[in-house]
């Protein structure tokens, strides 16, 4: 096993503790940024892998949401039912709009993904009865899963954990698989992709698509943790969020984009005390990381790690 | 009766706008043999490869490889019917590894799906095993085993070169077509490359070579197709096209030619 492998895996289990020690404020930032690593996760997918600029996840976020939520409260979908619906719901009208949109590269398709995304926003906030509107959704059941309610915030951030880790470990095994090859390979030249035989088109619409089904889980979980979602939940500075998250941490890896969503969602805690003066702050801070550490935290603990292996071995 | 070529070209023509960058250009490359095109820079040797390659499509013309038109097919498609290219500077894959970049060209040979790749089915890791013995087999066979673990990315530039052969064998092709694969080589790189182009012939491969270092191309071809403002000007054996008029006159302007003479 690699350094950086076995302690993510300590990391990880370690952080299965938490719960115990973290004050019930803290734990629930703490199972906020663990919902919101599973969109950030689709993000890197599509953008970290695949290149493909989506400024619209928060979008595909709240299409999760509010149809696990509608699904639950009005047809009595039980809870695993209702996020796998979402996660199937979300990737299909990724692909959907996947499918003319991808055609556009760069700005363009960064610019038609914020379209999507103020399009998204606009359709929820007037569809009335269905969405509830500009007044939000509530009343979004508990979760519950083999007879076991996650009514505590305890509970749910194992719920959040364990789903987080089968999306993770998912997610690993496809980047070393043709798929994850293929994606990124588009990402570094996409004319020689195609010439090495990878079907270019049909492989990001994939990309688009699991991001789609990331964002739909993470918004599912999000309205069963809430119990209420509205539309600015899921406006346009939460997808630069999501983003950011995922710059901050690593965009081509996993565990960056678990370890910026963890790091991003703490954040504005820390910087408290600041104020109005918050979001300066945040934004100096965001700019200098893109400047001085471009692979995110991930990419500095790598080389950390690779230092310390060439000077013992 | 005479066995089709592996790939025939005919009459293949395209346009930009005013500029007839290829017109109506015909050759064949038979499988085990190596087919030389050549011409002075801007000739329409590019072009014509793109075409072939897929990353152009023709606007008139035939392409047929073992007897399936590929023409107008997008560039993976082509790839996957066994006509396989590599690029003039060397393409490759910075972030992906020396290997990966080996096995990105067994992706369409891969026999497992999403699913395998999402749950690392027992399936898949058979058969990534057995890609990479292949892909490994491949690098130390072009004398790369060595690097089969580090980035791309500072690698010297002539193992860059062997590595996009590499990758183009992995997809297993029964046509290559190298896009001056020499260049940047010093000479005893060039030797050894040449060998091992004639090795590829031996197994049965068809040729298409596209090349600048003419002591490369009268070495390796079997026949040589010359071109010149998208035009051919000239099909033969090297010596044949050493002695031919228009080829001269070509390279090395009308009074060399007829001071040459």
């Amino acid at each position: 096993m690699k350094p950086a492998t076995a302690i993510a895996g300590a990391a990880a289990l370690a952080s299965l503790g938490l719960p115990l020690v973290l004050p019930q404020y803290e734990l629930r930032v703490l199972i906020l940024a663990l919902i919101s690593a599973l969109a950030v996760i689709g993000l890197c997918i599509a953008f970290g892998w695949c290149g493909l600029i989506q400024l619209g996840q928060a979008a595909f976020v709240g299409v999760g949401a509010y149809s696990s939520a509608i699904l639950s409260r009005e047809y009595g979908f039980g809870f695993a039912a209702s996020l796998l619906s979402a996660g199937a719901v979300t990737g299909l009208l990724a692909v959907l709009i996947g499918v003319p949109l991808l055609r556009l590269r760069g700005h363009y398709l960064a610019l038609a993904t914020v379209g999507f995304n103020a399009t998204a926003v606009i359709v929820i906030s007037n569809a009335g009865d269905l969405t509830g509107g500009y007044d939000g959704y509530s009343g979004i059941p508990l979760a519950a899963l083999f007879g076991i309610v996650f009514e505590s915030d305890t509970r749910f951030f194992y719920l959040a954990w364990v789903i987080l880790a089968m999306v993770s470990l998912g997610v690993v095994s496809l980047r070393a698989s043709r798929f994850g090859r293929a994606l990124v390979a588009i990402r570094d030249d996409e004319l020689a992709a195609g010439t090495s035989g990878v079907p270019v088109v049909r492989m990001k619409v994939l990309a688009y698509g699991l991001c789609g089904v990331c964002g739909g889980l993470s918004g599912a979980l999000y309205g069963h943790y809430s119990h209420y979602i509205s539309p600015g939940d899921f406006d346009l500075v939460r997808s630069i969020t999501l983003l950011v998250m995922l710059i901050v941490g690593g965009e081509t890896s996993v565990l960056g984009a678990i370890l910026g969503s963890i790091l991003l969602s703490f954040l504005p805690e820390w910087l408290r005390f600041l104020g109005g003066g918050y979001l300066a702050v945040f934004g100096i801070g965001v700019l200098l990381v893109l400047v001085l550490m471009p692979t995110g935290i991930v990419g500095i603990v790598r080389r950390v790690l690779q230092r310390r292996g060439a000077a013992h071995g | 009766m005479v066995e089709a070529p592996l790939l025939q070209v005919d009459a293949l023509s395209r346009r930009f706008g005013g500029l007839q960058a290829v017109d109506k250009v015909s050759f064949a490359v038979p499988a085990g043999r190596i087919v030389a095109l050549i011409g002075p820079n801007g000739a329409g040797k590019s072009t014509i490869v793109n075409l072939l390659s897929g990353v152009l499509k023709p606007s008139a013309g035939r392409i047929v490889l073992a007897g399936r038109e590929t023409g107008g097919l997008p560039a993976h498609a082509v790839a996957r019917l066994g006509m396989v290219r590599t690029f003039q500077n060397g393409r490759l894959m910075p972030r992906l590894s020396v290997l990966e970049n080996v096995l990105l060209g067994a992706d369409g040979v891969c026999g497992y799906g999403f699913a395998d790749a999402l749950l690392r089915t027992p399936r898949l890791r058979r058969q990534e095993t057995q890609l990479r013995g292949q892909a490994m087999a491949l690098l130390d066979e072009l004398g790369l085993a060595g690097d089969a673990a580090r980035e791309v990315g500072g690698m010297a530039y002539g193992k860059q070169r062997k590595l996009e052969i590499a990758r183009a064998l992995m997809q297993a092709p029964s046509l290559l077509l190298l896009d001056e694969p020499a260049a940047g080589l010093n000479s005893a790189e060039a030797d050894e490359l040449g060998r091992f182009v004639m090795g590829l012939r031996t197994r049965g491969l068809g040729i298409l070579l596209i090349e600048h270092n003419m002591g490369v191309v009268m070495r390796l071809a079997d026949r040589i197709v010359v071109v010149n403002f998208g035009v051919k000007i000239a099909e033969g054996t090297p010596d044949e096209v050493r002695a031919d008029d228009a080829v001269l006159e070509a390279y090395l302007g009308r009074k060399a030619a007829h001071a040459a003479v």
